[in-house]
């Protein structure tokens, strides 16, 4: 009886977790890809990011935004707010990558040099999306937002 | 001397100022004790009597008058004849001949042996004597006829000479005045001396009608190549081609197709239907980590009128041929978001191979253009989903390709 009880509880918590999860990728009709850090705050200069890395994207790109991430359709409408950026080319690469490893973003394209630390008081949004070997966009994580102390 | 010889043998009936010499022809007897080879004891009598007939010089005894005073003095025919000369003048004095030809034949190990006899009637001496060996078939009867001419020729004391010839292929038909007088290779027959025009008929092969000249008691030789006769001539062919090497884009093109042609006298006209496969290959240097590489193979159709002109089209081995066409060419794509439809012309030169056989096949090439293709190569786009550059590629291009070609 006990056993049965307990069996009933992990089903129930179970649901509500799914019920409570509403991540959604930013580009649609993508597969989600789930982030866990950077969240909220982060008291680091140079944080490390992390998720889920899906094994079937062949190329995955991570950006550190100014402002919230605007979508059209799958295209990023605020290119500009982009201040930085990182990508691969290894298929089911780890999922993680620290700061240092970024590279600027001007204007929408990715300069060779890496960018300075994050500013203490500045809020940013990240996010990671990846595409298959056609390059075609297929997967991608919500946005999320969070502040340098 | 041999003329004056003949006027002795013949003074009676010949050079009494009687225009005929009068010959009687005996049965040959069979002496293969093969019952199944009698019918040649008449075919070789009536062979010598149909060689002599066609010479007007020549009278044959009354061949039943013959046979009823051979029963009635109950005569071993030829048996009797060779034995006695006396009986064999007293027979052909009976029969009014100046001379009788008679003989016999045997069987050796399957060839039959034929030997004929040529005696006069007033001094019984035996003129002539001649031996033909040859297996049972047409060209023994090609050798009796010889054999009977060369007895006449005896007789009106021609100059002879002998004629070999041969022809390549052999197993030819030589025809002097539309009779055969044997199949090739002929060996050694005896012949009036002179010229003779002859035709050399083969099936399968050109006629040949040539002269040979017949030199008096030396061995005529002639050797003649008889030629293949040409194909029939195909006026419709239908053909199914490739086209696979390419000289001028760097874009690898290929065709394929099917063509209909007819001939009005050395042109053809035609229509060409099939396809033309466009391979299109690029590399995204923007894209992160390593380049990103794509194939595009592009399909299209294409139709188009054709006009040639063809060098030697009856030949039996080749046929160059040049000409030229105009057509329309049409492709699309929803994968590369690509579409084209444009008139083209096109200029062609080739060969064809054994063209006036009912299969032959050819190798050509041609040049032709339908302008700039635009195909739409993928960049990537960090920022969301891949985008477009258009890249323009010329179709210009001169193929080389072979095909079979089907004649009806």
């Amino acid at each position: 009886m006990k056993k049965l009880l307990v069996l009933i509880i992990l089903f129930i918590f179970n649901s509500c977790e799914k019920v409570f999860d509403d991540s959604n990728p930013i580009f649609p009709e993508t597969k989600l890809i789930r982030v866990s850090l950077p969240a909220y705050t982060t008291t680091s200069d140079y944080p490390d990011f992390v998720w889920s890395s899906p094994s079937d994207c062949k190329y995955q790109v991570v950006g550190i935004f100014t402002n919230k991430i605007i979508i059209n359709g799958k295209n990023i409408v605020n290119k500009n707010d982009c201040i930085a950026m990182w990508h691969t080319g290894l298929t089911g690469q780890a999922g993680n990558v620290n700061y240092t490893f970024f590279k600027v973003t001007i204007n929408g394209e990715i300069k060779d040099y890496q960018p300075s630390a994050l500013q203490n008081g500045n809020t940013y949004y990240w996010a990671v999306w990846g595409y298959d070997k056609d390059l075609k966009l297929t997967h991608s994580s919500d946005q999320i937002q969070f502040t340098k102390n | 001397m041999k003329k004056l010889f003949f006027l002795l043998v013949f003074n009676l009936s010949f050079a009494q100022t009687t225009n005929f010499i009068t010959i009687a022809v005996l049965d040959f007897k069979n002496l293969s004790k093969n019952p199944g080879y009698d019918f040649l004891e008449k075919t070789i009598a009536e062979s010598f009597i149909t060689t002599l007939k066609k010479s007007e010089k020549f009278k044959l005894a009354e061949r039943q008058r013959l046979i009823d005073l051979i029963d009635e003095k109950k005569l071993v025919l030829s048996g009797l004849i060779e034995k006695d000369v006396e009986e064999t003048k007293k027979i052909g004095k009976l029969i009014s001949a100046d001379a009788i030809i008679f003989g016999s034949f045997s069987s050796i190990d399957g060839n039959i042996e034929i030997n004929a006899r040529l005696v006069s009637v007033d001094s019984g001496e035996i003129i002539m004597a001649e031996k033909i060996t040859e297996k049972m078939g047409d060209k023994l009867f090609y050798k009796i006829n010889e054999l009977a001419e060369s007895f006449v020729l005896k007789l009106l004391d021609y100059k002879t000479g002998y004629l070999n010839l041969d022809t390549t292929p052999q197993g030819a038909e030589v025809k002097i005045d539309n009779n055969v007088i044997g199949i090739t290779p002929i060996t050694e027959k005896k012949m009036k001396t002179g010229t003779y025009k002859i035709t050399i008929v083969k099936n399968g092969y050109e006629i040949k009608t040539t002269s040979i000249k017949i030199e008096e008691n030396i061995k005529n030789n002639y050797n003649f190549y008889l030629e293949k006769k040409a194909e029939k001539f195909y006026r419709s062919r239908f053909s199914i081609f490739s086209h696979f090497v390419q000289f001028l884009q760097p874009d690898y093109q290929t065709d394929y197709g099917l063509s209909f042609e007819y001939f009005l006298g050395d042109f053809s006209i035609g229509i060409e239907g099939g396809g033309n496969i466009l391979f299109h290959s690029y590399e995204d240097k923007t894209a992160p980590g390593e380049p990103y590489k794509d194939l595009m193979i592009l399909h299209n159709f294409r139709f188009n009128l054709l006009l040639k002109y063809n060098f030697f089209k009856d030949s039996k081995f080749v046929s160059p041929y040049l000409g030229g066409g105009i057509g329309i060419f049409t492709g699309s794509s929803e994968e590369y978001n690509y579409s084209k439809t444009a008139f083209f012309y096109k200029y062609i030169l080739g060969i064809n191979f054994f063209p006036s056989s009912i299969v032959s096949f050819f190798i050509d090439a041609y040049y032709y253009d339908v302008g700039d293709i635009i195909l739409k190569e993928k960049k990537f786009n960090f920022f969301g989903e891949y985008t477009y550059i258009e890249k323009p590629v010329k179709t210009a291009n001169i193929m080389l390709g072979l095909g079979l070609r089907i004649g009806f």
